[in-house]
């Protein structure tokens, strides 16, 4: 069975709901027949590449208030990743242009890394502050994973895997996606946003069950 | 004398309509039933 996420790594119910859906699959008697790969989506694409704004500003100056008012609509986020072990710090997160670090992502892909890339650079950007615009960063973080750093150089120096970015993104309209995370399986079932275990589930059974059924492909 | 009882009143079966599953544009079964948090239009809040 394959799973395809498509997710953002800035994106709080992304992590939240990746999180989930481990969970789930934890459980999931037959979670070794089960693929995923987490493709790639923006929040927010028009946000210029070299812009680096603290969360809370961010906010502040998307919606109005003050930074103290902002950290407030933080607060039933951050409660929903204490809720699956995540830590997040948005104090000291920051708002950036993830466009480069999905072409990392599928570097890391093409090297059957592209599960521990989203990862690191989920939790580098909720819960250690990092910028991921940032070239040395982004390289950093691939290379940590497994990465090799002149790959990500290379990558990061010109416009290499934009072509799979954008092919991501437009996948995602094509499926209706609305928001984001968002989880088809099997390009037959979808579910949208941060589920509980519960209903991620009862999704993994029944596309087993529709599996099972459907005459070998 | 025969007495042919009158045939029972037998009342059409009911047809219950079944809800169709929603679907998303490229032909989708969305499983979820309730809405869950999530980010869109860059709106995370």
């Amino acid at each position: 069975m394959l799973i395809e996420v498509w997710s953002d790594v800035v994106c709080p119910w992304c992590y939240i709901g990746k999180r989930r859906l481990e969970k789930a699959l934890a459980e999931f008697p037959h979670a070794a027949d089960v693929e995923v790969v987490w493709r790639s989506f923006q929040l927010d694409p028009s946000y210029a590449k070299g812009q680096v704004t603290p969360v809370y500003e961010y906010l502040a100056n998307k919606f109005g208030g003050s930074p103290r008012q902002a950290k407030g609509m933080t607060e039933q986020v951050t409660a929903g990743a204490a809720g699956e072990g995540l830590a997040f710090g948005f104090g000291r997160a920051h708002v950036v242009n993830t466009y480069d670090a999905h072409r990392v992502t599928h570097l890391a892909k093409a090297h059957g890394l592209g599960p521990e890339a989203h990862e690191r650079f989920l939790h580098a950007h909720f819960a250690e502050g990092a910028t991921l615009n940032d070239p040395d960063t982004l390289a950093r973080l691939a290379v940590e994973v497994g990465v090799p750093e002149a790959e990500v150089r290379r990558v990061l120096a010109s416009d290499e895997y934009s072509g799979d970015v954008d092919a991501d993104i437009r996948d995602a309209r094509t499926l209706g996606a609305s928001g984001v995370p968002f989880f088809v399986l099997d390009r037959a079932f979808g579910i949208s946003g941060a589920q509980p275990v519960e209903t991620f589930l009862t999704a993994l059974q029944r596309a087993y069950d529709h599996a099972a059924a459907s005459p070998a492909r | 004398m025969s007495v042919t009882a009158p045939p029972a009143k037998v009342d059409p079966p009911v047809e219950i309509e079944q809800p169709a599953p929603a679907t998303a544009p490229a032909g989708l079964i969305v499983l979820d039933t309730e809405d869950a948090p999530a980010c869109a239009d860059g709106n995370c809040w």
